[in-house]
C-alpha cells in the first residue's frame, strides 16, 4: 500500500520496490501497489489497521509521524509492525538562481534581523522541510513560531515557487531538486547532512555554525497483528531487494542514502524521531490549535470557510426575497418513486458489504428496473446478472479494484 | 527539428507502437466513458503490466489513454447528463440539450474533431514553444493563480438560464464543500466531525458522480410518470451539418489556445480550462443568450480545451519534471521506474525517447479520430436503450467508479447524499454545474490567496502591484459587471 495518491513520493518508493521484487523474484506471490491517498497517509495508515492483514505492508516516512501528531489521529505508529527502514535523504536549501543571497550565512543572518520578511516554500506544513526550518531557527536562536512557511503540495510544485522567485527560499529532498541546481534554475545554499554529499556539492548548514543534521527517510511497516514468523519472512524479503542491483542502482539516481535498520533497532529509530518531532512541531505551534504558529496573512484556517459561510446566507436570503417576487411552475413530482429510488439506493450502500457486491448489485438492478418500468421481466433479470457478474469480473480480475466479495468471499 | 521529428516518427510509426497507441486510445476512450475511473488511475493499473515494454511503447500507450480519456468523458455528459470526469461537466449544459433535441451526433462529432483538433495543436505547441513557455509559467506565482481562480469563479455569471441568487447560492454551496478536510497551509482539520474518511475532503469526482449521475436517475424516477414525451428518444444523424462546421472550427481554436495555456500551468487543471473556454464562447457568440439551450459552441469549445489542456500540461512534466495534473503525476513515476528523470536534461540526454512520445502524441491524436468517429453512431444507438436499463447501467457504473475512487463504501453514502440535495436542487430550478467548480476552486482559490498574504507578509496590494495578476484581475472584474448586465438585460 502506498498511502498517497498516484504519482506521490511515497507512491514511486512502493511502486519501485514492487518492481524490485517481481523482477528479483524474490516473493512467490504477486505483489500489487494499491493506493491510499489523503491526510499525509494518515487514511492510509487507518486502513492498514483496520485491514490487519499480514498481506498488507505499507511504505510510510516522516511526514507521516507529523501528519499523525499534527491531526491529533486515532491511529499511530504504535499500532504497526515496522518492518524495515529503506531510505535517508538529506534536506537542501535553495535560492532562485537570480537571488541576492549568494551563502547560507547572508540568508541566516537576515533571517535573525527579521524573520518574517523570509518566506520558505517547502512541502505540507509539518513535514520534512517544514521541521528543518524549524530546527534551524531553534539553532539560530530564532522564534519557530515566526517562520513565515508556505506550503506546497510536493518538491516539484516547491520548485517552481523558488525558480520563479515568489519565496525566498525552499526547502526539499537533495535528489529532488538536484536537476534543478545543476541546470542553473536554483541554487543550493546548504545541505542538512553532516558531509557534503561531494566536493563541489553545498555546504553543509553545520558549516555555518549551526548544529543541525535532519533527513528525510522511509520505512516499509506492516499491520500490529504480523506473528514474528512472517516479520521475519517479510524482512528478509526485503533485504534481499536491499543487496538488489537494481536497488542501488534506483538509490544512486535518486541521491538517496543508504540506510538500512530492522527490527528493534527500527522501532527505537521511529520512537526516537517522533519524540524529536512532537518536541519541534509543539514550538512551531502545529500540535495545539490554542497556541497556533504567526500568520503573517492574517488569514487563519477559518477565515476562507466564515467568509464562504457569510457568502451562503447572503445568497439564500437573495434566493428567498427572489422567491416573494416571483414563483416558477414546478412539474408535478412523483415523490413515491423518488422515495423509492432513494430507499433502494440506500439499502444498495448498506448490504453492499455483508451480502458482497455480486448480490447486492444483481439484487439492486433487478428492483431498479422494476422501479423504471413497472414490470419484472425475464430481460431485465438477465440484464441484472450478466452486468453485475460483468463488472465484478472486470473490477477484481483485470483491474484488481477489490469490490467486496460478502457472502462468496 | 524537423529530423528530430522524423526520427521520433521512425520510433512511433512501427507496428508495435501502433498496436500499444490504438490499444491506450481504446483503453482510454472507455474509462472517460465510465464516471469515476480517470486517466491516473488507468495508468497507475497498468505500470506493472508495462515493466516488459521500452520506455517509448509504453509512453505512446499512456499518451492514448490520456487523450482518450479526456475525450470519452464528454460521451456521457452529451448523452445522459452524467460526466465522465469532472472536465466534462461543462459539456452537460449545451451537450444534453443538443441530445434531447435530436443532435447528440452532430454533439459528439464536435467533440471527437475538436479533440483531435485541439490535441494536434497542443503537441505541436509542445514541440515548438515548451522552452519559452516554461519561463512564463515560472512567472506565474501564488497572486496570478489567484486572480486566475477569481477569473474563472466570474465565469459562474455567464452559466446557465438560472436566476443569478440561486447560481450564486450554488456556487457558495460547492466553495463550502470544498473546505471539508484537511486546509494545506497550517494542516487543520475542517469540518470533519472525527470522521477520518473526510480529512481527505469530499473527491471531486465522487461529488460529480453524487450531483450529476444520482442526481439524474432522481430527477427520471420524479418525472418519468408526468412528462408524456420522452423527448430524448430521436437520435437524428450521427455527424455534422455544414453549418454545424462552420460554427465549430473557430471555437475549437479558442479552446484550443485557452485549454493549452491554463494546461501549462501546473496550479490550475483541466477543469478550469473547461469553464474558462465556456466562457470565452458565450462571450464571442452574437448570441449569447441561447447558451444552456444547446448551442454546439459550447460544446465545441470546452471539449477541445479539455485536451489542448491534457497536452498543455505535458509541457512543465517534459521540460522540468513537475506533475501538472494527476495523470502526469503518475507518469513521472512511470518515468522514475524506467530509470528517467524528465526535466531540464531529458531533452539533451533523452532525446529519442522525448521525439519518440511527442511523435506518439500526434498518433495517438489521429488514432483517437479513426476511433471514435465511426462509434458516434454507435453511441447514440444508447439512446434507444430502455429506460428502464439505462437508469440501471448508470447506476451501477456511477456507484462501481465512485468506490473505485478510494474502494470505499463511506464515499457512496456522500454520492448518495449529494445525489438528493443535487435533486432537491434541481426541484427548485437551482444550476449544478457552479457547485462542481466551487468544490474543484474554493481550496485553490484559498490556498493561492493565503500564500499570496505569506509571501507579501501581509500587504494585499501584492494583487495590484503583480502586473500580471493586475491585469487578471481588472479582466476578471469587467466579465463580472458584463455577465450581470447581459443577465438584467435578458
Amino acid at each position: 500500500m502506498a498511502p498517497v495518491n498516484p504519482g506521490g513520493g511515497w507512491d514511486q518508493t512502493a511502486r519501485l520496490v514492487q518492481q524490485l521484487l517481481a523482477v528479483e523474484r524474490i516473493l512467490p506471490v504477486p505483489v500489487e501497489v494499491i493506493n491510499r491517498g489523503g491526510a499525509s497517509g494518515t487514511i492510509g495508515l487507518s486502513e492498514l489497521i483496520a485491514r490487519d492483514d499480514p498481506h498488507t505492508i505499507m511504505v510510510m516516512g516522516r511526514a507521516m509521524l507529523s501528519a499523525i501528531l499534527t491531526n491529533q489521529s486515532a491511529v499511530s505508529l504504535r499500532d504497526t509492525t515496522p518492518i524495515a527502514l529503506l531510505l535517508e535523504e538529506y534536506e537542501v536549501i535553495a535560492v532562485p538562481a537570480n537571488s541576492r543571497y549568494q551563502t547560507f550565512a547572508e540568508l541566516l543572518a537576515d533571517f535573525k534581523r527579521e524573520p518574517q520578511r523570509i518566506s520558505w516554500g517547502g512541502g505540507s506544513a509539518g513535514g520534512a522541510d517544514h521541521i528543518l526550518i524549524a530546527l534551524i531557527a531553534q539553532a539560530a536562536g530564532v522564534d519557530p513560531k515566526l517562520i513565515n512557511y508556505v506550503a506546497y503540495a510536493g518538491g516539484g510544485e516547491g520548485a517552481v515557487s523558488v525558480m520563479g522567485g515568489n519565496v525566498t527560499a525552499g526547502v526539499s529532498g537533495y535528489g529532488e531538486w538536484k536537476q534543478y541546481a545543476d541546470t542553473g534554475r536554483l541554487r543550493f545554499l546548504a545541505i542538512s547532512s553532516e558531509e557534503r554529499p561531494a566536493s563541489d556539492g553545498p555546504p553543509t548548514i553545520q558549516e555555518s555554525g549551526l548544529d543541525v543534521v535532519t533527513s528525510n527517510w522511509r520505512a516499509i511497516v506492516a499491520p500490529r497483528g504480523t506473528d514474528p514468523a512472517t516479520r521475519q519472512w517479510l524482512t528478509e524479503a526485503v533485504q534481499h531487494m536491499r543487496a538488489s542491483s537494481g536497488w542501488q542502482t534506483a538509490l544512486r539516481s535518486n541521491y538517496w542514502t543508504d540506510r538500512f535498520l530492522t527490527g528493534a533497532e527500527l522501532e527505537r529509530f521511529i520512537e526516537r524521531e517522533e519524540r524529536a518531532d512532537a518536541q519541534i512541531l509543539a514550538s512551531i505551534g502545529l500540535i495545539s490549535a490554542s497556541d497556533s504558529p504567526a500568520d503573517y496573512a492574517a488569514i487563519g484556517a477559518w477565515v476562507f470557510p466564515i467568509l464562504v459561510g457569510i457568502g451562503l446566507l447572503f445568497s439564500s436570503a437573495a434566493v428567498l426575497y427572489e422567491r416573494a417576487a416571483y414563483r416558477p411552475a414546478l412539474h408535478k413530482t412523483d415523490w413515491r418513486t423518488v422515495f423509492a429510488a432513494c430507499s433502494l439506493l440506500v439499502a444498495y450502500v448498506l448490504l453492499l458489504n455483508p451480502t458482497g457486491y455480486l448480490f447486492a448489485t444483481t439484487a439492486f438492478l433487478v428492483a431498479v428496473t422494476r422501479l423504471f418500468s413497472n414490470a419484472f421481466t425475464i430481460r431485465n433479470f438477465v440484464f441484472s446478472a450478466i452486468t453485475a457478474a460483468a463488472v465484478y469480473a472486470l473490477f477484481n480480475f483485470v483491474l484488481r479494484i477489490g469490490l467486496p466479495s460478502g457472502l462468496i468471499g | 527539428m524537423i529530423e528530430d521529428l522524423i526520427s521520433g516518427f521512425a520510433i512511433a510509426l512501427t507496428v508495435r507502437g501502433l498496436l500499444f497507441g490504438f490499444l491506450g486510445v481504446t483503453i482510454g476512450t472507455a474509462i472517460g466513458v465510465l464516471p469515476g475511473i480517470g486517466p491516473a488511475l488507468t495508468i497507475s493499473l497498468l505500470l506493472p503490466l508495462t515493466y516488459g515494454l521500452d520506455p517509448t511503447t509504453a509512453f505512446i500507450m499512456f499518451g492514448g489513454i490520456y487523450y482518450g480519456a479526456m475525450y470519452g468523458g464528454s460521451t456521457m455528459s452529451i448523452l445522459v447528463n452524467v460526466p465522465g470526469e469532472a472536465a466534462s461537466v461543462v459539456t452537460t449544459l449545451d451537450g444534453f440539450q443538443m441530445a434531447r433535441q435530436g443532435r447528440a451526433g452532430a454533439a459528439l462529432a464536435t467533440a471527437a474533431v475538436g479533440s483531435f483538433v485541439a490535441g494536434t495543436f497542443a503537441t505541436a505547441m509542445l514541440m515548438l514553444v515548451a522552452p519559452f513557455l516554461v519561463s512564463v509559467a515560472l512567472n506565474f506565482g501564488p497572486p496570478e493563480y489567484f486572480a486566475l481562480m477569481v477569473l474563472t469563479l466570474t465565469t459562474v455569471a455567464g452559466l446557465g438560464m438560472e436566476s443569478m441568487p440561486k447560481t450564486m447560492l450554488a456556487t457558495f454551496l460547492g466553495l463550502g464543500l470544498g473546505t471539508i478536510g484537511i486546509e494545506s497551509q497550517t494542516g487543520q482539520a475542517r469540518f470533519t466531525f472525527g470522521i477520518p474518511e473526510l480529512l481527505g475532503g469530499i473527491d471531486v469526482v465522487v461529488a460529480a458522480i453524487g450531483f450529476f449521475a444520482i442526481g439524474e436517475v432522481l430527477w427520471m424516477a420524479a418525472t418519468m410518470k408526468t412528462t408524456e414525451v420522452d423527448s430524448i428518444r430521436h437520435r437524428g444523424p450521427a455527424r455534422m451539418s455544414r453549418d454545424d462546421w462552420r460554427r465549430s472550427l473557430p471555437s475549437w481554436l479558442r479552446g484550443s489556445v485557452a485549454g493549452f495555456l491554463v494546461g501549462v500551468l501546473p496550479g490550475a487543471g483541466a477543469t478550469l480550462a473547461t469553464f474558462l473556454s465556456y466562457n470565452i464562447e458565450r462571450r464571442s457568440s452574437k448570441t449569447p443568450e441561447k447558451f444552456g439551450t444547446g448551442v454546439i459552441e459550447g460544446v465545441a469549445g470546452p471539449e477541445a480545451a479539455n485536451n489542448a489542456s491534457a497536452g498543455g500540461s505535458m509541457v512543465p512534466l517534459l521540460a522540468l519534471g513537475i506533475p501538472g495534473s494527476g495523470t502526469t503525476a503518475v507518469m513521472l513515476a512511470a518515468f522514475q521506474l524506467y530509470g528517467l528523470r524528465p526535466g531540464p536534461l531529458l531533452f539533451s540526454q533523452n532525446s529519442n525517447l522525448v521525439w519518440g512520445l511527442i511523435a506518439s502524441l500526434y498518433i495517438s491524436n489521429a488514432l483517437l479520430l479513426v476511433l471514435n468517429l465511426p462509434l458516434i453512431g454507435l453511441w447514440t444507438r444508447l439512446l434507444d436503450v430502455p429506460k428502464s436499463i439505462l437508469m440501471a447501467a448508470i447506476l451501477m457504473f456511477s456507484t462501481v467508479g465512485a468506490y473505485a475512487v478510494n474502494n470505499s463504501i463511506f464515499d457512496l453514502a456522500v454520492v448518495l447524499a449529494l445525489g438528493i440535495v443535487s435533486f432537491l436542487m434541481r426541484l427548485n430550478g437551482f444550476p449544478i454545474a457552479p457547485v462542481i467548480l466551487g468544490i474543484v476552486i474554493g481550496p485553490l482559490i484559498e490556498q493561492e490567496f493565503r500564500r499570496s498574504m505569506a509571501i507579501s507578509v501581509g500587504d494585499p496590494t501584492i494583487f495590484i502591484t503583480r502586473p500580471l495578476a493586475a491585469v487578471i484581475l481588472l479582466v476578471a472584474g469587467m466579465a463580472l459587471i458584463a455577465g450581470t448586465r447581459a443577465r438584467q438585460n435578458s
